[in-house]
């Protein structure tokens, strides 16, 4: 059984998602969830999130409210590496680019807006890479031969999309415990993969790779409001489910 | 039940009973999860392929394939110097899961999609809309990854909704071209995940516990997981 079983339940998992995640501009910067609040979505999320060979090969950085300055050098590695993407798009030849929206700042494209809740926010969770420790099964398995990829510095990148299936799940089910917690989220994946762009800004803990990031808190504003308001609401729809999902 | 419950309760299945779920059940799942799975620029760059309980040798081929990719892996770590030998070729039991007769496969794979009528207008002033371009799919396979792995966490909760049992398999060839040429023509772009449905006959863990292992197949602690700054 849940020990934090929360006592008003209110919608079920469908709903909770349909009608409560939405993509955050601005957190009320005053309103701070509460860390109980957090604990209890992180231990939930570890406690019902599979792994391939029980390794679980990532680990969970919170940065906490008072990482103010932590936060915002994480929101310059996502800058800088929109930048670098899309003026590496317009060298590449192969691509249609021929401008990047960086060239011309007083559009307002650049930085992204949508990026600042990285920057501010009552908590930010980075998900990296990390180096797995057998458990006693599969230390014997080794033994028999059996390829325990994720113990593996070396391999990070070279297994890194079943990782981040793996972390894509961690992340799907922290993010309805939030919303359960009657928090908001947002999700980002924009920023400099290599641990050495981290520490030019002065984060020397980050030893390995980061993956995804998730940041958390009360809403003041969302995306879509803004979207609604330049009438472009309509235009920004997902693929239909035709194409994305075939019977064969 | 709560969702917490209904995950807690999940297990790897071994094999599943002969009875097929009814299709419906699983196309409400697949519309559900596509309803509420979020994705960046709404780009989606991926596709889900469903292999229902007829479709057996398409099933036998992706098994193989998961076989002779986890018989390579040891080789190539023997080979690396990081192993000192394989298990011998041995098929894993757990794998055949991937081809029951009962029940569906879920085959997802990376796939680049034009850019709705909001991003168009943005890739008209400067912006670079990855998710369309096929000779960018491996340089952001791991943004890829998560979004499809966040699809089938909120397609998974919805077929346990339903009763159902599913189980994930992330080892099969990375290149196409491999099931391309045993005859797997959906197979267009890199795959991602692979995933089954149906209804549980016997699970993994039923077989630790009679081997007396349960204890031994635990996930890492949570404090080597989570570090608060």
């Amino acid at each position: 059984m849940d020990d934090f079983e929360n006592p008003k339940k209110k919608l079920d998992y469908f709903n909770t998602l349909e009608q409560k995640r939405r993509h955050v501009k601005k957190y009320h910067r005053d309103m701070i969830p509460s860390r109980k609040s957090i604990d209890r979505a992180l231990y939930r999320a570890w406690k019902t999130t599979p792994g391939k060979n029980n390794a679980m090969p990532y680990k969970v950085h919170v940065w906490g409210p008072d990482m103010e300055i932590q936060k915002e050098a994480i929101h310059s590695l996502v800058v800088k590496s929109h930048r670098n993407v899309e003026e590496e798009a317009v060298k590449d030849s192969r691509l249609p680019n021929t401008i990047a929206q960086c060239d011309d700042p007083t559009t307002g494209n650049f930085p992204n807006p949508f990026y600042e809740h990285i920057a501010f926010n009552p908590y930010l969770f980075t998900i990296h890479s990390r180096v797995s420790t057998p458990n006693k099964f599969y230390k014997e398995k080794i033994e028999e031969g059996h390829q325990y990829d994720q113990g593996y510095e070396h391999l990070f990148e070279h297994i890194i999309d079943s990782v981040s299936v793996e972390v894509g799940i961690f992340a799907a089910n922290l993010g309805y415990y939030l919303l359960d917690e009657g928090l908001d989220i947002s999700y980002n994946s924009c920023f400099r993969r290599r641990p050495e762009e981290w520490h030019k800004v002065g984060l020397y803990k980050i030893k390995t790779r980061p993956i995804t990031m998730i940041s958390c808190g009360y809403a003041e504003r969302y995306r879509e409001e803004d979207v609604k308001m330049w009438g472009k609401y309509e235009w920004d729809r997902k693929p239909e489910l035709k194409d994305i999902i075939e019977w064969m | 039940m709560s969702t917490f419950d209904l995950l807690e309760k999940r297990h790897h299945v071994k094999r599943y009973l002969l009875e097929s779920p009814p299709k419906e059940i699983i196309e409400k799942a697949l519309w559900k999860a596509w309803k509420t799975t979020p994705s960046k620029n709404n780009g989606m760059p991926y596709k889900v392929f469903v292999f229902g309980p007829e479709k057996q040798k398409e099933k036998e081929l992706v098994h193989d394939m998961v076989h002779k990719s986890h018989i390579r892996s040891e080789n190539d770590a023997v080979k690396a110097g990081f192993a000192t030998r394989t298990e011998g070729g041995a098929p894993n039991p757990f794998y055949a899961h991937v081809k029951e007769p009962g029940a569906y496969l879920i085959c997802i794979h990376a796939e680049p999609r034009e850019p709705n009528k909001f991003y168009e207008s943005a890739v008209e002033e400067g912006m670079f809309y990855d998710q369309a371009h096929p000779e960018y799919i491996d340089r952001f396979i791991d943004t890829t990854a998560v979004e499809v792995g966040m699809f089938i966490a909120n397609l998974g909760l919805y077929l346990l909704e339903e009763n159902l049992d599913i189980s994930y398999n992330s080892c099969f060839m990375r290149d196409q071209q491999k099931w391309l040429d045993v005859g797997l023509d959906h197979a267009k772009y890199r795959p991602v995940i692979t995933m089954s449905v149906g209804y549980a006959e016997k699970y993994r863990y039923e077989n630790l516990k009679e081997w007396g292992r349960t204890h031994e197949d635990l996930k890492p602690e949570y404090e080597d997981m989570i570090e608060w700054r």
